[in-house]
Parts: structure tokens; sequence; C-alpha cells
């Protein structure tokens, strides 16, 4: 049995509270939207994907160490990709060129948990101006000067984050559920958690520390973690990054790297 | 016996009853922190009520496993604070957070009410507009025992226990807070280990990871930092990672090179080789970049080779006290003198029997035999 999925890369100017950035991302449609697609698997399940670049330029599909070569998708025309995954986890999927990449073109696939209850928090930090030389491909890489302005989970910020259902973890008391969080921004992240620790399930960079139980969890550039989290504990407890710098919306607080975890009875 | 290096103040704010322990902090916005320049920057923190004075980093909070903790917190401050118990999984009331528990404004008080059910490594800070509170001093080291030697059940005994929490600030934030904004543009200039830097470190003996050979140590690292750390650990340490955010990591390993993350804390035991003598290096690294910003130095001294005192017959300073002239009888070499902190104060002329030390302050020095690695004779200056 196979999955058939379609993803669009778009890339176009999006605005987040009045800050207009160019933005790129793999979309279940042609319509631009900066939360970047989330594909779910069953181990050794068969995905049948087929990319369409929306853009003039040549991207790729990229997923480290699953697909590296053959996998460029000219401007305007697509391609079709067969991947299976042969163990629980998560990866990142994403268009490795400075225009793809460095602009938010990054999503998750989820494997072996189609029967649990999920969330997905997509990490992605940016500098506004850069994000125009970026997406033009004047500039080909991030300037060791960077300093990013906007801190995006799942391709918003907070207090945006608590709209968005994969991003706030809304459970009832005793549940179990299980976060992935993947790392495409431009910087390491640290997510800290109120109230609980996490179990680490899966990690692609980090993979030492698999069946560490954590209340602050460093996300590498790249990574792409599964963490299980048993909700004990009754109440509204915050997530946030613990890089501070990222809890800040263009410098005001708080902002950027925040949401939530709801626990109900 | 279990040694701990840096237990302050256990006695102040801090009371035992029935199972009960209950401590009494207050905060401060009118600090101030001598840098390694010897310069004064200003600082944000909190203190015993008891003692009504504060530094970097706040005082370390200490418990026994299982304890029911009442912290009360007095607000002496112009601004909204609170106290965030990181890590250790407290319920949404007390959680230190002002927009899902309650901020405590000037002039007012609030207990948080919490159970150390895990033992390990744990800080607390200000929730209160984060980025800017932390950066100027809101935040300590909490450490909840298994028990006198023992880090956790199971875990290997220690002789001593060392604890490091990591820190940065950004001396131009902390000299003009108000004008802090935007909040992503701080970038830490000053690195800290327990509130020192630089040769504040190596000058301040508690810090030092002073052990005797065949002796075990805990090291509990934490880290507040806006930056990433490396801490060098020398192979002669034989250090193993045990404990990560207060809790067992499923498989001990060893480490040389442990990267710390902001807000995350590590028990790392140590069995050090016979002659150990290499220091820890902990490097801070920029997370906008990954460039190194700032090195300190944990001086590790094996206290089996360190300085044994001569007899009165080998070596005698006349007079002694002195008004600052001196002689020494008995024995002849390179001398040095070093005040209280093992700082140098002044190199002696091997040429001569007579020394005049009277432009040092007056007080209480030692004399060091360099060439013998010996001595550590006390000298007073009247």
């Amino acid at each position: 049995m196979a999955l058939d999925i379609v993803l669009h890369i778009n890339k176009g100017e999006l605005d987040f509270g009045g800050s207009a950035v160019s933005i790129c991302a793999f979309n279940e449609t042609e319509t631009l939207d900066s939360k970047n697609a989330i594909i779910e698997l069953e181990i050794d399940e068969l995905l049948n994907l087929t990319v369409i670049n929306n853009d003039s330029l040549t991207h790729d599909f990229t997923i480290d160490g699953v697909i590296l070569a053959d996998n460029d998708i000219a401007g305007y025309s697509q391609e079709t990709f067969q991947l299976s995954f042969d163990e629980l986890g998560a990866w990142r999927f994403y268009s490795s060129v400075s225009y793809g990449e460095y602009i938010g073109a990054t999503g998750i696939i989820n494997v072996g948990l189609t029967e649990e209850t999920c969330f997905f928090w997509n990490l992605f930090d940016l500098n506004k101006e850069l994000t125009y030389d970026l997406a033009s491909a004047e500039l080909e890489y991030i300037p060791s000067m960077y300093l990013p302005e906007l801190f995006f989970i799942n391709g918003d910020h907070f207090p945006n984050t608590l709209e968005d259902e994969d991003a706030l973890v809304s459970v009832e008391l005793g549940d179990t559920c299980y976060i992935t969080i993947v790392n495409g921004g431009n910087m390491d992240h640290v997510m800290h958690f109120h109230g609980f620790h996490a179990e680490i399930v899966s990690a692609q960079v980090a993979s030492d520390r698999v069946g560490w139980s954590k209340d602050t969890v460093p996300i590498k550039k790249g990574e792409a973690v599964v963490l299980q989290l048993v909700a004990n504990l009754e109440g509204i407890y915050p997530v946030h990054d613990h890089n501070l710098i990222a809890v800040t919306n263009t410098g005001f607080y708080p902002g950027g790297m925040i949401t939530q975890i709801h626990v109900g009875q | 016996m279990k040694i701990v290096n840096l237990l302050v103040g256990l006695c102040l704010s801090f009371t035992v009853s029935h199972g009960q322990t209950v401590v009494e902090l207050f905060s401060g916005m009118d600090g101030s922190l001598l840098l390694d320049t010897d310069s004064p920057i200003q600082i944000w923190g909190y203190g015993y009520i008891d003692e009504g004075t504060y530094t970097i980093p706040a005082p370390q909070l200490t418990f026994d496993l299982n304890d029911d903790v009442e912290l009360y917190f007095e607000n002496w401050s112009p601004e909204a604070h609170t106290i965030h118990l990181h890590g250790l999984d407290v319920d949404q009331a007390n959680d230190g957070v002002p927009q899902t528990s309650f901020q405590v404004t000037q002039g007012q008080n609030a207990t948080y009410s919490f159970e150390t059910t895990h033992p390990g490594t744990y800080l607390y800070h200000c929730h209160v507009t984060t980025t800017l509170h932390l950066t100027m001093g809101m935040y300590g080291m909490i450490v909840v025992n298994y028990n006198e030697t023992q880090a956790y059940e199971d875990s290997p005994a220690f002789d001593r226990e060392f604890r490091y929490l990591m820190s940065d600030l950004e001396i131009e934030t902390n000299d003009a807070p108000n004008q802090a904004y935007p909040f992503h543009e701080i970038y830490p200039d000053y690195f800290m280990i327990n509130g020192k830097s630089g040769d504040q470190i190596t000058n301040t003996p508690s810090l030092s990871l002073s052990m005797e050979e065949g002796e075990t140590g805990v090291l509990r690292f934490g880290s507040m930092a806006y930056s990433k750390l490396i801490v060098d650990i020398p192979e002669e340490l034989n250090a193993m990672v045990h404990m990560s955010d207060g809790r067992i990591v499923p498989q001990t390993f060893g480490v040389t090179e442990l990267e710390i993350f902001p807000g995350e804390r590590f028990t790392v035991f140590v069995d050090p080789d016979p002659g150990f003598e290499e220091d820890i290096l902990v490097s801070y690294y920029s997370m906008l970049n990954n460039e190194l910003a700032g090195v300190n130095t944990i001086p590790v001294t094996n206290l089996s080779n360190s300085v044994e005192e001569l007899s009165p017959s080998d070596l005698e300073i006349y007079p002694n006290p002195s008004n600052g002239v001196i002689q020494l009888k008995g024995t002849q070499g390179n001398f040095v003198i070093t005040d209280l902190y093992g700082k140098l104060a002044h190199v002696l002329n091997p040429t001569v029997k007579q020394h005049d030390l009277s432009h040092l302050n007056k007080g209480i020095y030692f004399l060091i035999d360099l060439d013998r690695r010996v001595s550590a004779q006390m000298l007073i200056i009247n």
C-alpha cells in the first residue's frame, strides 16, 4: 500500500505583524504558506511523492542520509520520488539551495506514529533583509554576522503559535503524546519544557541522546527529533527556546519560539 | 566525608522543620558586581532576606530528596519579578511565569510550594521579560541531594562535590538596562563561572577542583548563559556523565568535551589518575554564529601534590609580624609572596637576604618556595 502526496515549492513575500519577508516553503497547494507540509507515514509504507517547483529557479528535494543526489527539480517543472522508512522517527526534507533552505523550505516526515497523538514544531529563524537577497540568489550563504529578527514555530511566531493545532500541545491528563521538532533554521535552538520532562525517542543529529529524559532539549541545525511526553500534570505550561534572543519578535518580548502545553481533565 | 565547596549561607533564611524546608529570598535591582577589570557593573538579583545583599549568581539552594519546600519571596525592587523553578516540574501555580502563574509586584510577597521528587541539578530564574532579567543576573542553582555521598540511587559514591553555574552578560545592557531594547540584540561580552571571571576564578580557592589523589568527585554544571558552552575536561580526570536535567542518563559515558546549551545541566563524576594536574577549560560560543567569544579556566588542584609547610628549623622569617622589612633565615632559593587567595603579591630577589615588602597592604600573606614546591609560611605585615 502506498501513500500518494503532491507538494508544491512556493516562494514569495509574506507579512508578519508588519514585517514583510521573503519565504520559500513546501506546501500542499500552489498558494504560499509559511507553514511547511507535514507527512505522516507508517514504518515501511511506500510514499509516492510528487514535488512541483513553482519557482523559476532550480530546487532540490533533500533528506540527509536518504536523498542527497539526483534530486534536482528544474524551475517550473516537477519530479517524483519514492520513499519508505524502516524505523520510527522523524526526518526533515528541504531544498538545499540557498534560496530554499535559508528562507524556510523545510518540511517534516514523521514515521511510525500515525496511530499516536502527535504535535509538530518546525523551527526557523530569519533576518528580514537577508531573506530578499537570499530569495533572489544574490546571496548564497548566511553571513557570519547573522542577526535573526523573527523566530518561527511552523511558520509563525508567538502568540500566533497558540492558534496552530500542531504547535499547541493540547492533551488530557494522563495522555501520552509525541512531539516532533525539526530545526530548519540557520542557528541552533534549545527548547525548554515547563512542568515536564520529555523522553527523546529518536534523533537524526544527537542520536547519542536517544532515551534521555530532558526538560531542556538542544535542537541543532538540521536536527529532527521525536520526543515522548506523558501529560501527568494538569494546567498550562510554556515551552520556549532558551536561546533567549529567539523568544522575541523583532526585538519585542515575549514572541518568537514560544508555545504551550495545555493539559485538561 | 562529603565536602561541598560552595555551600554559601545555608543557615541564612533556610529552616527545616518536620520535613518542610522554608527558604526566604528577596529581589533587588540596585546591586553591583565587580568585574575582573575591577570596575563595578549594575546587576539585579535574589538574596537571602536575612542577609539583605545579593550578587551573581543568586544563592545556591540545596534540598534533600522528597523535601516539601516553601520558597517565600519578597520583592524589594520597583519592577515585578517571579521565581521560575527551572526543571523541577512544578505545577502551573508555582511555575513562576507571569502569564500563566503570577508575578510579584513591588513590595509584595508570595510563596512557591513544591516537592523535590528527583535528585539532581536545577536552576531558578526570573521569568519576567526573561531576556533582560536573566542577563541582569536574576538566576541561581538548585541542588536536590540524594544522600551525603551519592547523587542518585545506586550512583557511585563521591568524596567531594563541586558546583559550577556558568553565565554571561552584555556589559552595555547591564550598564543601561532601560535601553536594552531590542532584546534580540544581546551580545554577551563578559563570561562567568559562579559570578567570577578570568583571574577572579583562579584567585578564588573555592572555585578550584581540589582533590586528594584517590578521591572521587561529582561536578554539577549548569548554564544560565546566552552562549553555548564547551567544557574541556582533562582525560586524566576520567570524567563520566551520569545525569542531565535532573534525570539519570540511560548509559553513563566518558567525556572530555562536554557541550552545554543554555538551560541544560549535567552531573559528571570524576576519578582522577594519580598525578593529575591539568585544568578544566570552559569556552563560550555565540549561539548566533558558533564563534568563540570567551574562555574561563576552572583550576584543578591536586592536594596530594600541593605545598607542604616547612618546619621552622628549615626556614625562618624574621621578624614576623613585621612592618614590611623581613629577612629569611635557614634556606636559600626562589621565593614569592602571595595573598590569602593565592594571588601573586611580590617576587623576592634571591640574591639578597633582606626584603622590603612595605609597599604591600597590611595583612596576612604566604611565602612560597618555588624551587622545592614546598612552604606556605604565614607572613604578617602590620
